[in-house]
């Protein structure tokens, strides 16, 4: 059996070429079209993928200028309608409130049952504006701290908080429940979260190599080198792959140059990979024996998706690469992750 | 008997879900999880084969605490409202969703995209219930800490929904234009990324009571999320203020409807009605519950009294009522509340629990599903109410009774539509555009 090998699919807009909305449909807000949304979760499931992943900006960006809908929401719009697929949204930390984002996850992990990831990233400055904070100085390590805060929230109820006993008419039980008390010298968080812990105990954070700080408490880490390679007991490493691949009609070299002449692809840090769907399938082979696993980004989604499901996905299957996730698992027994000990339980 | 103002009106029905209260009946073997995803999934889809207009979620954004310690008596945790109702748009296609968010703790580039985001995945069917709710222990759970005077609350309010209407309205069909404010609450510049919904802007609801609250709803909501409730008088004489303080506020007398929040007892006949409201008032009024709620107005810890004992012989040892603690009666003058109590219950002859039974007995409607069609048909053709939002006190099974039983019953009578007019709530609820867009 070879080690498991995941496969994740980032589905926000139109794909991660900047021209790619003016290929997929004819009026730029279709991408938003939540029919959509549902379509490719239904895909990436029956695909037997790990997880659909929504990457997120609070500002227009020239990739998508057409904009975002919130990624916590579109995950969740996908909670109730899947049931093996991980749904990974971005949440950005520098100038968001730990508590919302904390009860945000935690929420998605319960409507989901378990499959709630979390795509902590830092946010531009310019986003401090937006809210009237000072620019952060250091937004990896504002980062680092948001994720200590969230996973304090998400552990400040025990699992079996909730007695409901009826002799004694107590709902909960308050030693259950604890303050959290963090302090970064900045800001600070009371607590308990307004949120009972959810199914994973803690949803499964996946931060990007380059937000990294070394207390940064991460599942999985995001990585664009291809030198990239898992260490054991380390977090997961997951390589970011945008692909760009031969369509029926089309070689993938000459759909990339048709993108290019509408608008030019900005350098994104992330591994790019054009050509055959047989041989992406031979390319991606190649990654499962020295990472855990890729996010797969498309050029354009609504072509390449085609490819991808005709080509490379049954060439994966056949090597036994894909391993679909089992209806009602979670995310982190799914990635082979142990549910956490909750940081304040009791005896 | 009060004339009918509106005698073709119909009823409107919302759900509210409150997860945290002492209203919702746990102990009971068939109430369900308060967070599991099931509870939330069987309850919106009853109320949306019942055409509710709306599926309302509250919020507060800390537990609550009693002398010092997490209250433990009544239902405690619930999902994060706006991201639960994302997950129920995608398993319902007519009911509104309605967010409870509050306009202190959170920033308007924040809220405004998240309710614009709601509002296209669900086609046209999100809401917004503004509160305004602050205080420096809430605050303690936020990066700015406790920082808003009292005093403050609604003028930020009110530059908040301000806000978040221009970030709404920014969309021109093709691109966005920032959206900028430099005044003494928000010094932003916003750079909008979600398009506008098939309903233009997220249904506006507020829930306040006083003068100022009152004054904020006219001038920018769609709907008052009101507690009146109860009493018809009551309601009348709210929904005249409302009416008038419409009209002041420029806007046609109708413009805001309002939607008290109550609860609903069926049963098929009088002594059985009886019965179920008893059950449902002793349920909800424990003898913990009692003597916790007692304790609030007294300021200490009752919970060695007997419940079935006479009340404390003793003043309460606060002045006033801890606004900060989700308390009930909130900054009333403790030891005039306690006497007042001290002489009904002498009065009558109640114990502690007697005298805190008899407080919470005027909680909404009890009767069969004709008498209930009948009365709630009332409250709307008088001119009391627009509907009403139902607060169950079983989840998830306590709306069926009402969809099964009191929806015909209205529909008999008229006063309920038979299907969904349209697809987006601002269309249920017979709204006009929203304000910026007339
Ligand atoms: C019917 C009703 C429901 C309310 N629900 C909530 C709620 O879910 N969360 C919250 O923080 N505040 C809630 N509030 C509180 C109000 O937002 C407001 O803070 C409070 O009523 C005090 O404002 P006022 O002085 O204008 O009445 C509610 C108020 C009313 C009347």
């Amino acid at each position: 059996m070879p080690t498991p090998f995941h496969v994740f699919l980032e589905v926000d807009g139109g794909g991660w070429h900047p021209a790619a909305w003016r290929r997929s449909r004819s009026t730029p807000d279709q991408v938003f079209f939540p029919a959509r949304l549902r379509e490719f979760a239904v895909t990436a499931q029956a695909q037997g993928l790990t997880g659909l992943t929504f990457e997120d900006s609070t500002a227009p960006d020239p990739r998508n200028p057409v904009g975002h809908l919130d990624a916590v929401q579109r995950a969740a719009f996908l909670a109730g309608t899947t049931d093996a697929v991980g749904l990974l949204p971005v949440a950005a930390t520098t100038y968001s409130e730990p508590f919302h984002v904390a009860a945000q996850i935690a929420s998605l992990d319960h409507s989901s049952h378990g499959r709630a990831g979390w795509i902590a990233t830092t946010s531009p400055a310019r986003a401090a504006r937006a809210v009237d904070l000072p620019v952060a100085a250091d937004p990896a390590a504002e980062l680092a701290d948001v994720v200590r805060a969230v996973r304090a929230l998400w552990d400040s109820w025990e699992d079996d908080a909730v007695v409901r006993d009826v002799a004694t008419g107590r709902y909960v039980d308050r030693d259950r429940l604890h303050h959290v008390d963090v302090e970064t010298g900045r800001w600070s968080v009371k607590g308990p979260l307004t949120v009972p812990r959810s199914p994973q105990g803690q949803s499964v954070v996946v931060v990007h190599e380059r937000d990294l700080t070394p207390t940064t408490h991460a599942d999985v880490v995001l990585s664009g080198d291809e030198g990239a390679r898992r260490t054991a007991g380390g977090p997961l490493v997951v390589l970011d792959v945008e692909f760009a691949l031969d369509t029926e009609a089309h070689a993938a070299a000459d759909r990339l140059a048709a993108l290019d002449a509408d608008a030019a692809a900005p350098a994104s840090g992330r591994i790019r990979w054009s050509g055959s769907g047989e041989g992406f399938a031979r390319y991606l082979s190649g990654l499962a024996g020295s990472v855990n696993g890729v996010r797969l980004h498309a050029a354009v989604l609504d072509e390449d998706l085609r490819t991808l499901l005709r080509t490379t996905l049954p060439a994966l299957r056949v090597a036994r690469l894909l391993q679909a996730p089992v209806a009602g698992a979670t995310l982190r027994s799914t990635l082979g992750l142990a549910r956490p000990v909750n940081q304040f339980a009791t005896a | 008997m009060t004339e009918l103002r509106y005698p073709d009106a119909v009823v409107h029905f919302g759900v509210f879900f409150q997860g945290v209260n002492h209203s919702t009946i746990w102990s009971d073997p068939r109430s369900g999880s308060q967070m599991h995803h099931s509870t939330f999934t069987q309850l919106v889809r009853t109320a949306e084969r019942g055409l509710f207009d709306a599926f309302f979620l509250g919020e507060g954004l800390r537990l609550r605490e009693q002398h010092g310690k997490i209250h433990d008596l009544d239902v405690v945790g619930r999902p994060d409202a706006l991201t639960e109702l994302a997950a129920l748009a995608g398993l319902t296609s007519r009911i509104g969703l309605v967010a409870t968010q509050n306009t202190t703790y959170n920033d308007p580039a924040d809220l405004a995209r998240r309710l614009a985001s709601l509002d296209v995945l669900s086609g046209g069917r999100a809401a917004w219930n503004v509160v305004t709710t602050d205080n420096a222990w809430t605050g303690a759970n936020f990066r700015r800490g406790g920082y808003l005077d009292h005093a403050d609350r609604y003028e930020r309010a009110e530059r908040f929904v301000n806000l978040a209407k221009a970030v709404w309205d920014s969309w021109d069909g093709r691109g966005f234009t920032p959206v900028t404010s430099s005044d003494r609450f928000f010094d932003v510049e916003i750079e909008p990324t979600v398009p506008r919904s098939p309903q233009e802007h997220p249904v506006l609801f507020q829930a306040g009571d006083s003068p100022a609250g009152r004054d904020f709803a006219t001038r920018t909501a769609d709907v008052i999320f009101s507690r009146h409730g109860t009493d018809h008088a009551d309601a009348l004489e709210f929904a005249d203020d409302i009416r008038r303080r419409t009209v002041a506020a420029g806007r046609p007398e109708g413009d805001v409807l309002i939607l008290p929040g109550t609860q609903i007892v069926v049963a098929d006949n009088e002594a059985e009605v009886e019965e179920k409201a008893r059950w449902v008032l002793e349920q909800q009024v424990t003898p913990a519950t009692a003597l916790s709620l007692v304790g609030q107005v007294w300021g200490e810890d009752l919970s060695g009294y007997d419940p079935d004992g006479p009340l404390p012989a003793h003043d309460p040892v606060i002045a006033d009522i801890d606004g900060t603690r989700g308390a009930h009666r909130a900054g009333a003058d403790a030891r005039a509340l306690a006497q007042q109590w001290r002489a009904v219950a002498e009065e009558n002859k109640f114990s502690l629990r007697e005298l805190v039974l008899h407080h919470s007995s005027e909680r909404g409607f009890a009767g069969t599903a004709s008498q209930l069609a009948d009365e709630l048909a009332f409250w709307v053709r008088s001119g009391a109410s627009d509907g009403f939002n139902i607060t169950p006190y079983l989840v998830p099974s306590g709306l069926d009774d009402i969809v099964d039983q009191v929806v015909p019953a209205l529909q008999d009578r008229g006063a309920y539509p038979s299907e969904y007019v349209g697809t987006t709530l601002r269309e249920h609820l017979g709204l006009r555009a929203p304000l910026t867009r007339r």
